[in-house]
């Protein structure tokens, strides 16, 4: 997450001669740490990709209107963010629809992908997945994408204190969950 | 970071995995997307754009016509004409009823003159000209009483 680097894609992208290139590099900068944030999220890996392709194809038509008041990478998490803060409303009214709780992430999360890994990193998920959507987000971008308040609430648009109070719920829900679970 | 050591014992990786060759293909085929969406946008802006021309051509156009309707069949009278004629005498006619009476009378009349006038050519179709005259009523055989007299084609005498 370099600054010149960032400084000259934001350049290529404004440049119509070379916005496909600029784009290219930008994709091979962000496209690990954007999934796996997205991923984190929504946990399947087909919503994660469909979520993330929307994310950069939404860059690449707005390219042109990024004045570069934010960091290039805080542009791309909010996009992401908000594609699944979307995503996770419809999914909670389909779950509503149909009566599932939870049953969904469960069943990803003990599928094909969990065979070689621990059992508490299925629970500290599970626990996660437990949280209320905001509460989610602000400790998904806190604890696994390290990122700082001040980055978090160019994100998500909220107060410092309100992203500190969301993120000590979460740990303490967390920490219950694990006690009660494991 | 304290506070998001909290967890240290479980550590930042996840039970997650992406599948293979995810992260190779993904720029080309995403690029790919983000071409064909973009020209598929400005073939739609363009469509929306001529659409709305033509929407707003036919209302233009419904709008003329709506009025060339509106004012063929009534031409009012302008004040140069009122001026025009002796004073009392205007042109502007507050009570349609009686016109509109009188123009159906003369219209009928007319009609049954012109009828007359065949039937006359023929003496064969006497019958059928007194069928016709006995269904007119009496207003209307005046009518064409008066017609009859002052009408130099049809009063010889009048010649």
């Amino acid at each position: 997450m370099t600054g010149t680097d960032d400084a000259s894609i934001v350049a290529m992208l404004k440049d119509p001669a070379q916005k496909d290139k600029g784009f290219i590099l930008l994709m091979n900068l962000y496209k690990e740490p954007i999934y796996w944030h997205i991923r984190r999220l929504v946990v399947s890996h087909e919503d994660a990709e469909d979520i993330l392709q929307e994310t950069f194809i939404k860059v690449y038509r707005h390219s042109g209107s990024f004045r570069g008041d934010s960091k290039i990478f805080t542009w791309l998490y909010r996009i992401s963010t908000n594609e699944c803060s979307y995503h996770l409303k419809k999914r909670k009214n389909v779950i509503k629809r149909t009566g599932q709780i939870n049953g969904e992430v469960s069943g990803e999360l003990s599928g094909n992908d969990m065979e070689n890994s621990k059992e508490i990193l299925v629970k500290f998920q599970l626990a996660i997945q437990e949280l209320p959507r905001k509460q989610k987000i602000v400790f998904n971008l806190r604890y696994y994408d390290e990122l700082s308040y001040e980055e978090i609430s160019k994100v998500m648009g909220s107060s410092i204190s309100s992203l500190k109070t969301n993120y000590h719920l979460a740990s303490e829900k967390i920490k219950k969950y694990l006690i009660d679970h494991v | 970071m304290k506070e998001t050591n909290e967890f240290q014992h479980i550590g930042k990786e996840t039970p997650y995995l992406a599948p293979a060759g995810f992260f190779e293909t993904f720029p080309e085929k995403t690029l790919q997307k983000a071409i064909n969406r973009e020209q598929h946008r400005r073939k739609n802006s363009i469509r929306r754009l001529i659409l709305s021309a033509a929407a707003c051509l036919a209302f233009l156009l419904y709008l003329g016509i709506h009025f060339i309707q509106d004012s063929a069949p009534y031409s009012a009278p302008s004040l140069a004409d009122n001026e025009a004629l002796p004073a009392g005498k205007s042109t502007i006619v507050e009570n349609h009823e009686p016109i509109k009476h009188m123009t159906d009378v003369r219209t009928k009349s007319a009609q049954s003159a012109k009828l007359e006038g065949k039937n006359l050519a023929s003496k064969d179709k006497t019958e059928e000209l007194n069928d016709v005259l006995s269904d007119l009523n009496d207003e209307e055989l005046q009518l064409i009483a008066a017609l009859y007299k002052t009408d130099p084609f049809i009063n010889e005498s009048l010649q």
